[in-house]
């Protein structure tokens, strides 16, 4: 009798986990956990994505069509991990725990994310005196922004699409170093795609609509990457759904009425005015350009990664200085305080 | 080879695999291609009653065969391995497809015209060995399971041969 077993193989990740110190929760998701955990012989500090755990052998989860065996998300996270191996912009997966259905990944802790931007000013606080301060340069919008596009041309080139590019999921390292991570959703482009990708308000107008599966290219990363930008010069989720007059508008009604050319099908009756959802975008000639090369609403005429890489001006905008680094470093531990605080 | 018949080697076969290949255990590589050849050609008629797309069944054929490249085919049952790679391409293509129903159309496969399986010991058993294997499956691969088809390329093949075909045979070629 011969099953396909991994018991060999358990023992042997058991001992290896037993290595690990697991410390605080630092994420949580459908997928599963994320814990921050120390080596116990070298003192590092890492990430640790477990999976969430199916169970077997329960009558309930058959019923309701439940995944059994590995997750997709897994499948998926690990096939384009190990094809991605090696870019500096890509979390790198330096060990893989498998206990018997549980499947958990070792990957390097990177302490920020890119919620900073999210700060509800955007690049300047205006004070009461007329005074405004600085607290976002704008060379960290080009750098992230470029770092990225990095990690993205680096994917687009081997033919996967992220499929949910959202700040919370643009990891920083200590020198702000950006790290592309959670590919759960991430896949070979093909056709017919699920549309059920990407966080809403990050999400290319052409992934909305029915439920169909849908044949769509790379150029969705390149629209969240658009979104980003816009989000980083705001300092807020710029088509997150809001309420205006009676009812609340949709992020897909926001993006038809501020970005729907005249002449396409689906042009709205109304449209917004542009300057009013994104005033610091439209300000500022350069962001404005780049802004409104990724967001066109046309997924044919967006720009690609590597185009956005060869705009020299916006390559130059990215050099940060120290004091730049420091400005943003600042501000994340600002908060990450003030967020501890409004747990307590 | 007798003993290599899934995990419920005691109950009545629940599979009942016709063995291709003698008990020598000595490697004969057309025997082989041929075992291949009956294998991915039950993971196309599974594919179709099972609804699924062409991609994933392609995606399924190509996990199989890279599976192999691995691993001897003296050492997992194959039909086992073309369960859990339909499964897995299930997964991969986002064509998510059920357990059961595999486990089902292939009971049909091999035993035509009886009863589906009853939901019990060996039904659980089975089940737990095609989720098993498609662990193992991932584990050999290393995760590499989205590449890029080599079915395009034959595709793009045929059309090119097409003016050398008998023109009726191509009509009732679905391509």
């Amino acid at each position: 009798l011969q099953t396909p077993s991994c018991e060999k193989n358990t023992s042997r990740s058991l001992t290896q986990m037993e290595n690990y110190l697991k410390g605080s929760i630092i994420g949580r998701g459908t997928y599963g956990i994320v814990y921050k955990v120390t080596c116990l012989k070298t003192g590092k500090v890492f990430a640790l994505k477990c999976h969430r755990s199916p169970v077997l052998r329960d009558e309930d989860t058959e019923q309701k069509d439940a995944t059994i065996g590995v997750e997709d998300a897994t499948v998926r996270e690990l096939s384009c991990l190990s094809a991605l191996r090696g870019h500096p912009n890509v979390i790198q997966i330096h060990d893989l725990f498998i206990d018997g259905e549980n499947i958990a990944m070792l990957m390097p802790y990177a302490p920020y994310t890119l919620t900073v931007i999210h700060n509800g000013h955007g690049l300047k606080v205006n004070y009461d005196h007329g005074k405004a301060l600085q607290v976002i340069p704008l060379s960290f919008v080009a750098h992230f922004s470029v770092q990225v596009a990095n990690a993205l041309s680096y994917m687009h080139g081997r033919n996967i699409i992220h499929r949910d590019l959202t700040p919370r999921n643009v990891l920083l390292t200590k020198d702000l170093t950006v790290k592309v991570a959670d590919m759960g959703l991430a896949r070979q482009s093909s056709k017919r795609m699920s549309p059920n990708v990407v966080t809403e308000p990050y999400r290319a107008p052409e992934l909305f609509g029915d439920n169909s599966p849908k044949d769509y290219t790379c150029a969705i990363d390149m629209w969240s990457l658009g979104v980003m930008i816009a989000d980083a010069m705001e300092g807020k989720v710029v088509f997150a759904e809001r309420e205006k007059g009676s009812g609340t508008v949709s992020t897909y009604d926001i993006i038809v009425k501020t970005l729907c050319p005249r002449n396409h099908v689906k042009a709205p009756v109304t449209s917004w005015d542009i300057d009013d959802v994104m005033p610091n975008v439209m300000e500022c000639t350069l962001v404005k350009r780049i802004v409104l090369q990724l967001l066109t609403f046309r997924e044919n005429e967006r720009l690609l990664a590597h185009e956005l890489l060869q705009d020299q001006e916006w390559v130059q905008a990215a050099h940060m200085t120290e004091e730049d680094k420091n400005m943003v470093i600042h501000q994340i531990q600002q908060q990450q305080l003030r967020q501890a605080s409004k747990r307590f | 080879p007798s003993s290599r018949i899934l995990a419920t080697a005691d109950g009545p076969l629940l599979l009942a695999f016709k063995r291709d290949f003698g008990g020598d255990g000595e490697s004969d590589p057309a025997q082989d291609i041929k075992t291949h050849f009956r294998v991915c050609r039950f993971v196309m008629e599974t594919g179709v009653k099972l609804g699924m797309r062409s991609v994933p069944v392609a995606t399924a054929c190509v996990l199989y065969h890279r599976f192999f490249e691995r691993v001897s085919i003296r050492a997992y049952e194959p039909y086992l391995v073309a369960m859990s790679c339909v499964y897995l391409a299930g997964k991969v293509e986002e064509q998510h497809i059920r357990t059961r129903d595999i486990i089902n159309v292939s009971h049909r496969y091999f035993n035509s015209g009886s009863a589906p399986l009853e939901c019990d010991k060996e039904f659980w058993d089975l089940r737990d060995s095609v989720v098993q294997c498609e662990l193992l499956i991932l584990r050999q691969l290393n995760f590499h399971v989205s590449f890029e088809h080599p079915h395009k390329y034959l595709l793009h093949y045929l059309l090119s041969v097409k003016s050398l075909v008998n023109r009726h045979a191509w009509s009732r070629t679905p391509i």
